[in-house]
């Protein structure tokens, strides 16, 4: 079979079926081992059982060497079962894969390990279960212990290491191998901060020589690596190409067409208020003498009022309000300081006043929750009043009016 | 264009493997279980470290658990409990055939458990499981090497020789080892499709011993002589006694007919499992 020319892999017409009854995947078992048993070629499925489902239906694709597909979708949208394919861990029912060189595949990074082996056994195990032989996986074990900064705990079993240390000890195994096509699962959260960026980097060297293919439910990851972008939605590839596109098609897939009510209680989860801390809360929006409202105009002086007498002292005790626009866009967020925290004695009320004084929102509903705080626990995280802005009439952009102006330079 | 010269072209698809010829499957699971070896080799040695780590004997484990049923044997026979067979000593003759029948079950019994509990892990890794049944076989090897030399400790004792022809031991078990690990490898597919199946193999290798003339003859138990003439296990635990120990294999036209058909099944199995092995993987 001829591949492109540039092409290290070729994804041809894929399509992967699952079942979510048990029996109908030892029906289907069953049908095959017959045929395999007669020596009878075994036909793609036409027609779906009960409980049945394209897990990935009909993917088309061709990679080059050196360039990085990113893999975005919903929960159970079919993106670990398209890398699973790509690696030959699991057989499509349909289509071919073809791809020129080898691949390794980042999905389970932690298993075949022994557990109660050490962490020096466990490289030779990892390493020879990854096809890698004793010659290759001596040559580079001062490497992959080195990148792994485990140190003398290299020699304790792995069933002590926390699992930081276990992702460390496994991703510096995976990435020793040099491979053609390498499949990213969501794992570059492995470890500390400065152990990321050591694994962003090495990744960044072997794009070098290989291609990848990356799935993330970060944004900003797929954006700083990938070339292009594809988008799967039930088995199905909705988009490929461009990363902005594909990750505001994801975007519209996270709030599908449903009604402003729905979306809008969707972007205000999760409430709460804990009863047995408060005596009274009261807060609304409010012009800068204290009175409510709920219209502003672009570029007034907007407030909030809390009053406020809490049951028990707080430690640090912490006002926040998120505000999103209509459609679900996170604009800002105003907070009271979050380093040392207000101090209020128990059984008191007290008032607090927020202040912007210069409105930047353009026309349009603003929905926003108030959180109190003490410290990380949430007290109370309830829905405030819609806040309504009115345009300055002019031409506007975007959610934010920034007051700007151009000027000829000499 | 250089690069693309040295690299080899991957394809996978659905059951390209059906096309395969028992032939093509068998030299298919050999290369790979060669380019395997050295992994075969470390995983072997790393599981039986790991084995019993952390335990107060250790290593000692993996030397004293093959002995225990082998002993209680030689115990009760020593104590008169079984009287000596065929003019063999009672202790050997039980020993003999324990350590082959373990043998035998362990061919089956391997094969199975690994199908069904690493079938995900190698679904994960990308690591064959024909070469994870392999470093389990030799688990079984050497446990079974350590029993052969409890029974020669224990025919040194008893001074019930061996005749010269027991060198032929080896070729006469060769059918035997086949026959089972094929059983083995299509009950362990089949095990993934209907789970019952290991339950009701388990139950048979844990009573089977006792009507498959291991601890005692069965030529003169009516009904189980007649089963004797088809029980596999009965029909090469007698042609391997009687080779070892009269120099002769009795019975010879049952053992050659069942070696013929112990050979065709494995071919056949050994080609279903090639087959299957994709098809079964992160099914549990």
């Amino acid at each position: 079979m001829l591949m492109q020319l540039d092409a290290v892999l070729e994804v041809d017409h894929v399509s992967k079926l699952y079942s979510r009854e048990q029996i109908s995947t030892r029906k289907r078992l069953a049908t095959t081992f017959t045929c395999a048993l007669m020596g009878r070629p075994s036909r793609p499925p036409k027609k779906l059982k009960s409980g049945e489902f394209w897990s990935l239906d009909d993917i088309n694709f061709t990679l080059k060497s050196g360039e990085a597909l990113g893999v975005i979708g919903l929960n159970g949208s079919g993106k670990t079962t398209l890398l699973r394919t790509l690696a030959g861990q699991l057989l499509p029912d349909k289509g071919e894969i073809r791809i020129l060189g080898d691949a390794v595949a980042m999905i389970d990074l932690t298993a075949g390990f022994q557990m109660s082996a050490s962490g020096s056994r466990n490289i030779h195990l990892r390493g020879a279960m990854l096809g890698r032989s004793k010659e290759d996986i001596e040559a580079t074990y001062d490497e992959i212990l080195d990148f792994a900064e485990l140190g003398d705990a290299i020699n304790a079993p792995v069933s002590t290491y926390s699992s930081g240390m276990l992702m460390r000890l496994a991703f510096s195994i995976m990435v020793m191998a040099k491979p053609d096509v390498l499949l990213i699962d969501e794992i570059l959260s492995v470890g500390d901060f400065s152990f990321r960026q050591k694994c962003f980097a090495r990744i960044r060297e072997m794009r070098a020589h290989a291609a990848f293919v990356f799935v993330s439910h970060s944004m900003s990851n797929i954006k700083l690596f990938c070339d292009r972008v594809m988008v799967l939605n039930k088995g199905k590839m909705v988009f490929i190409g461009d990363p902005e596109e594909a990750i505001s098609v994801y975007e519209g897939m996270k709030f599908p067409e449903i009604d402003s009510v729905e979306k809008r209680n969707e972007t205000l989860k999760p409430q709460y208020f804990d009863k047995s801390k408060f005596n009274f809360l009261e807060s609304y929006w409010c012009d800068a003498e204290g009175s409510k409202r709920q219209v502003f105009s672009t570029g007034e002086s907007l407030s909030f009022k809390i009053i406020i007498n809490l049951a028990y002292t707080p430690r640090k005790l912490i006002f926040g309000i998120p505000v999103w626009s209509e459609d679900g866009c996170y604009v800002t967020g105003f907070t009271s300081s979050r380093v040392n925290g207000l101090k209020i004695e128990k059984n008191r009320k007290y008032t607090f006043l927020l202040t912007v004084p210069n409105i930047p929102f353009t026309e349009g509903k603003y929905i926003s929750n108030l959180s109190i705080n003490d410290g990380l626990e949430f007290l109370s995280r309830q829905e405030n009043v819609c806040l309504s802005v009115t345009g300055l009439g002019g031409e506007e952009w975007g959610i934010v009016n920034i007051k700007h102006s151009f000027s000829e330079q000499e | 264009m250089s690069v693309r010269k040295s690299q080899q072209i991957h394809i996978i698809r659905p059951d390209s493997r059906m096309r395969e010829s028992i032939l093509s499957a068998i030299r298919h699971l050999i290369n790979e279980i060669w380019n395997y070896r050295s992994h075969i080799r470390i995983i072997f040695k790393g599981r039986f470290r790991a084995a019993y780590s952390g335990t107060g004997l250790g290593i000692f484990w993996n030397y004293a658990l093959p002995l225990v049923p082998l002993t209680v044997y030689w115990f009760l026979s020593v104590l008169r409990v079984f009287p000596n067979f065929e003019g063999v000593d009672g202790a050997t003759f039980i020993t003999f055939g324990v350590t082959l029948w373990f043998l035998f079950a362990g061919c089956i019994q391997i094969p199975m458990q690994v199908i069904q509990s690493r079938n995900k892990e190698s679904m994960k890794t990308n690591f064959p499981l024909s070469a994870s049944i392999v470093s389990e076989f030799a688990r079984l090897l050497f446990d079974t090497m350590v029993r052969i030399i409890l029974v020669l400790i224990i025919i040194v004792s008893t001074q019930s020789w061996p005749t010269t022809q027991g060198l032929l031991l080896p070729f006469t078990l060769l059918p035997a080892l086949f026959l089972f690990a094929g059983i083995g490898v299509m009950l362990g597919i089949l095990n993934v499709i209907y789970n019952d199946v290991s339950r009701v193999v388990n139950i048979i290798l844990q009573y089977g011993i006792f009507v498959s003339g291991v601890i005692f003859p069965l030529y003169d138990i009516g009904i189980l002589s007649a089963f004797n003439a088809i029980n596999p296990f009965a029909i090469f635990i007698d042609a391997s006694r009687s080779i070892v120990f009269q120099g002769v294999i009795n019975n010879l036209q049952d053992y050659l007919v069942t070696s013929g058909l112990a050979f065709i099944f494995f071919a056949v199995s050994i080609r279903t499992f090639f087959v299957m092995e994709y098809r079964v993987r992160g099914i549990n």
